[in-house]
């Protein structure tokens, strides 16, 4: 017997029947002396076989305790219960099926457990945790809350027992993981890439009420605080700094986006293995990302292979094709840019969790450590903030970055359709601007420009800004050129920033918190 | 009396129960007061194959003391199965019944000498003659009188270990009253008889559905006439079961706890009914038909 | 990127130009032309394969056209919409010879 939250639980073993009712019932009965008023539950766990006079035992301690409740009750049990109409008079809980996962193929594994197939249409998620019934809970809360909110995603409809932990049994008809298709369908990369990453904007994209979901940033804070124990004190507090700088952000992340955890059942695209959702900045999630295609096995190629099946070369291809596709561009110094941010977080964590699992008292695993610490500092040198703009890119302003400018721009102008007319005006444009800075804004020294695109949609306009710390300077101050003058009476020069106003439908200058900012405007329909 | 009868409402009603006469702890003679004190109006005594408490309770029943039926539970066996059989309103000096009651009783004697016999043989078990002759005097000696008697001399530690232990190691081949024998005695003497805890077989099996419905019109064929529908160890839903039966073949329908004193832990009147409970029809025609003897 | 292809018919010099007239490929022109206009009359700029034109293109052509003026003429052939159009709107269209 035992007792919790005022409920008394006393386990029934074996057979009633006849032979043994009384007993049995005499020994319920001592057992509950002096408890009345408590919530009593029968767990039925180890009962084998109830004949009526077992039943007329239960019936008469519903009678004295109204709140009476059987749990774990094995699938023989519970027929005569039903039959005999008990599971209308009160809580008659089924006992967990068994099953054996062994011999199944795994199809997944994730911080919390690891999935397999048990037959053709169903799979099974295999806690850890021994205790997991909550976590599976969790799970099954989390997982409904993304499909409200239009995640597609599979939602357990069963608890089993798997050895001595539990598992939750979803249906995923001839589902195939995205790690699997790329081992055996290489042709198929590209489109697990764009899929991929349609979802993982799909997730990024989606608000969730509050309070709903954990916020990751408090836990990359943790992570961060624990680093401090372990990086020289300047590093450590900028670490730490760095996280609490990121605003609060809350839409979706899934927290453990990788291959294995993304299914395609029927042309369909279903996300698995929901227990890590939370709200954060996508840096995060990218950060989780970079761990499982690249920090994993950055020193060790062969884990890639065991954990997702495909080797280290697909996984680095995998992956930058990912963040390319997902910023909307192939630029190397953007998609840099981002992973190394997310390298921050990722070599944050993977230090954490190899010392908490005693990694400094092995040699190997210490010089991992050491590995990703001096990369970690490295990066840490030259990082400002982790947040990240997809749509911004910034470089040194240098006449010379100027086709790497017009490309990334480009390449937001082709993702929204834009027509040749207006791609080539806005192209001028862009490039009159930023010569522009080159030219004025920090000379003779060197300095850094920004220029970002946001395309809005209905109307469509594109919306080019510039920015960059130089010399506070507005180029539409400057008259327009005499463009009736004829040709020896025209300046060489000046027309520049007079072909952007005039190509563009607006062009607007204002100097704000030390910078210059120019955004020029165009409408495409 | 007619005029008590047709204001029976509510948890009113106990007509199965046990006295010493059978397996029960109360005397006969308790059982009126007891009754009363439960705010029973209507009961019947129902000692298994044993009838003496329809000759000693009348008699004492005073003015404004609950009504009284005589009654009987034949413990039956057939080819097909083990029934519990209900006589009500049976004239208890009428031959047809006592003859019923006697063959049984015989019977149960003679599964008691075996099982002493089985015991002395088999563990050599022996108890004082005078305990011997307190038994086998008894209305209605079983399993849980040998058994009480090796917990009192030595032999097993509790009621339970002695039974199955030692008496269940032999199982006989035992001789009951055929239910058809138990329905004509109980006719015969001018009784209903009422099949006990339909669902529940003799006691402890589970028979519903079509099971039940088969056993229930052979039963019939014998001449049965209703069933223990309301009963204290079934579930709304068998209760429902039984009584959408009953309907369906126009029986009488009648309600009992089973209160065996001490040694169950039923309590007087505990039979489903409940205020709210309205009486079905055969119940209502089972309560004006029976026949309430004076003796 | 810009192609530049010349040829040279006695007085007569035809630039090919073929790509990207912008603030990177503009001095290449600006260089190539400096170095071979001495003694042309005429010169020819065919730009059927311009695709893009910036003010760097511009200013290249504008001080061109001021050195043939002295020396001879300056045409543009086989220009494009979307060359033609920066040429519209800075007013180069009255400047330049455009067949």
């Amino acid at each position: 017997m035992t007792e919790m939250n005022n409920e008394v639980t006393i386990a029934l073993k074996g057979r009633i029947d006849s032979n043994n009712a009384a007993k049995v019932e005499e020994e319920i009965r001592t057992q509950l002396e002096g408890k009345n008023g408590a919530s009593v539950c029968l767990n039925a766990a180890d009962l084998q076989y109830i004949s009526s006079a077992g039943l007329r035992v239960i019936l008469r301690l519903k009678k004295n305790y109204p709140d009476l409740r059987i749990s774990e009750v094995c699938s023989e049990v519970y027929e005569i219960l039903d039959m005999t109409g008990f599971t209308e008079m009160m809580t008659v809980e089924k006992a967990y099926r068994v099953v054996s996962v062994e011999g199944c193929e795994e199809i997944g594994r994730g911080a919390n457990g690891t999935i397999y197939r048990i037959d053709q249409d169903n799979v099974v998620k295999v806690y850890n945790n021994a205790d997991a019934l909550d976590d599976i809970r969790h799970e099954r809360e989390t997982a409904k809350l993304a499909l409200i909110l239009g995640i597609p995603t599979a939602i357990s409809y069963d608890i089993v027992r798997v050895n001595d932990s539990y598992g939750s049994v979803f249906e995923l008809l001839n589902a195939s993981s995205f790690s699997k298709i790329i081992s055996t369908q290489p042709e198929k990369l590209d489109w697990c890439i764009k899929e991929y990453v349609r979802m993982l904007k799909k997730i990024h994209s989606t608000e969730v009420p509050a309070g709903k979901l954990p916020d990751m940033k408090e836990t990359v804070l943790s992570w961060a605080q624990f680093m401090k124990d372990w990086l020289p004190e300047e590093a450590g507090n900028k670490l730490v700094k760095l996280v609490e700088d990121v605003p609060h952000n809350d839409h979706m992340i899934h927290g453990d986006y990788h291959t294995k955890n993304l299914e395609l059942q029927n042309d369909e695209v279903l996300l698995i293995d929901m227990d890590t959702l939370a709200v954060g900045d996508p840096i995060f999630e990218l950060a989780s990302m970079y761990n499982a295609f690249v920090g994993f096995s950055e020193l060790d190629h062969s884990i890639i292979k065991e954990f997702q099946g495909f080797d280290w070369d697909t996984a680095q291809k995998f992956w930058h094709g990912a963040l390319a596709e997902y910023l909307g561009t192939e630029n190397k110094r953007k998609i840099k840019e981002v992973e190394d941010k997310a390298r921050i977080i990722g070599y944050t964590r993977l230090i954490r969790r190899s010392i908490r699992r005693g990694g400094m008292d092995n040699e190997k695993e210490r010089q991992k450590i050491e590995h990703w610490k001096k990369e970690l500092l490295e990066l840490l040198e030259t990082t400002e903030k982790l947040t990240f703009h997809p749509n911004e890119l910034e470089l040194e302003a240098d006449a010379d970055n100027l086709e790497e400018v017009q490309a990334f721009v480009g390449e937001h102008l082709d993702a929204a359709d834009c027509p040749p007319r207006a791609r080539m005006q806005i192209d001028v444009a862009v490039e009159e601007i930023f010569i522009n800075i080159v030219s004025y804004a920090y000379s003779p020294e060197k300095g850094n420009a920004v220029v970002r695109v946001e395309v809005s949609e209905d109307p469509v306009n594109v919306i080019i800004t510039f920015l960059d710390h130089g010399i506070p300077y507005d180029p539409l101050k400057r008259d327009d050129p005499d463009v009736t003058l004829a040709a020896d009476e025209r300046p060489v020069g000046g027309l520049g920033i007079f072909i952007a106003k005039t190509v563009m439908d607006d062009v607007t200058y204002e100097y704000k918190d030390g910078q210059n900012i120019l955004e020029l405007k165009k409408n495409l329909k | 009396m007619s005029a008590q009868k047709n204001i029976l409402q509510g948890p009113v009603i106990d007509l199965h129960m046990h006295t010493t006469v059978s397996d029960g702890t109360d005397l006969p003679e308790e059982i009126p007061a007891k009754v009363k004190e439960h705010g029973i109006r209507l009961f019947s005594i129902t000692d298994h194959d044993a009838i003496k408490a329809a000759l000693i309770v009348p008699p004492l029943l005073k003015e404004g003391d609950p009504d009284f039926i005589t009654g009987v539970e034949f413990s039956c066996k057939d080819e097909l199965g083990k029934y519990h059989i209900l006589g009500y309103g049976y004239d208890p000096r009428l031959p047809s019944i006592n003859e019923t009651v006697q063959k049984g009783h015989n019977l149960r004697m003679k599964k008691v000498h075996a099982r002493l016999d089985f015991l002395k043989e088999r563990f050599g078990f022996s108890f004082p003659q005078g305990e011997l002759n307190k038994l086998l005097t008894q209305d209605n000696p079983g399993k849980p009188h040998i058994a009480n008697l090796m917990v009192k001399y030595g032999y097993a530690k509790t009621k339970e270990e002695a039974i199955l232990d030692y008496i269940n190691q032999v199982h006989f081949h035992s001789e009951y009253v055929r239910p058809e024998e138990a329905i004509a005695g109980i006719l015969g003497s001018g009784g209903i008889p009422i099949l006990a805890h339909p669902a529940y077989g003799s006691g402890d099996q589970l028979i519903l559905g079509e099971e039940m419905e088969e056993r229930l019109v052979r039963l019939m064929g014998f001449g049965l006439k209703g069933l223990e529908s309301f009963y204290s160890g079934f579930t709304p839903k068998i209760t429902n079961e039984m009584l959408g039966l009953a309907e369906k073949y126009g029986l009488y329908v009648t309600a009992g706890s089973d209160y065996h004193g001490r040694n169950k832990l039923i309590t007087l009147g505990d039979n489903g009914l409940s205020e709210d409970t309205v009486y079905p029809e055969g119940m209502k025609r089972f309560l004006e038909d029976v026949r309430r003897h004076e003796v | 990127m810009l192609n530049i292809t010349k040829t040279m018919d006695g007085s007569k010099a035809v630039y090919n130009l073929e790509g990207r007239l912008d603030t990177i490929t503009a001095p290449d022109l600006e260089k190539s032309l400096g170095d071979e206009l001495g003694g042309v009359k005429e010169l020819v700029l065919d730009m059927e394969k311009l695709e893009y034109i910036s003010s760097a293109g511009l200013r290249v052509l504008l001080s061109t056209q001021k050195v043939m003026a002295k020396q001879g003429e300056m045409k543009l052939i086989h220009v494009n919409d979307v060359v033609m159009e920066i040429f519209e709107v800075t007013g180069f269209t009255d400047i330049l010879t455009i067949e």
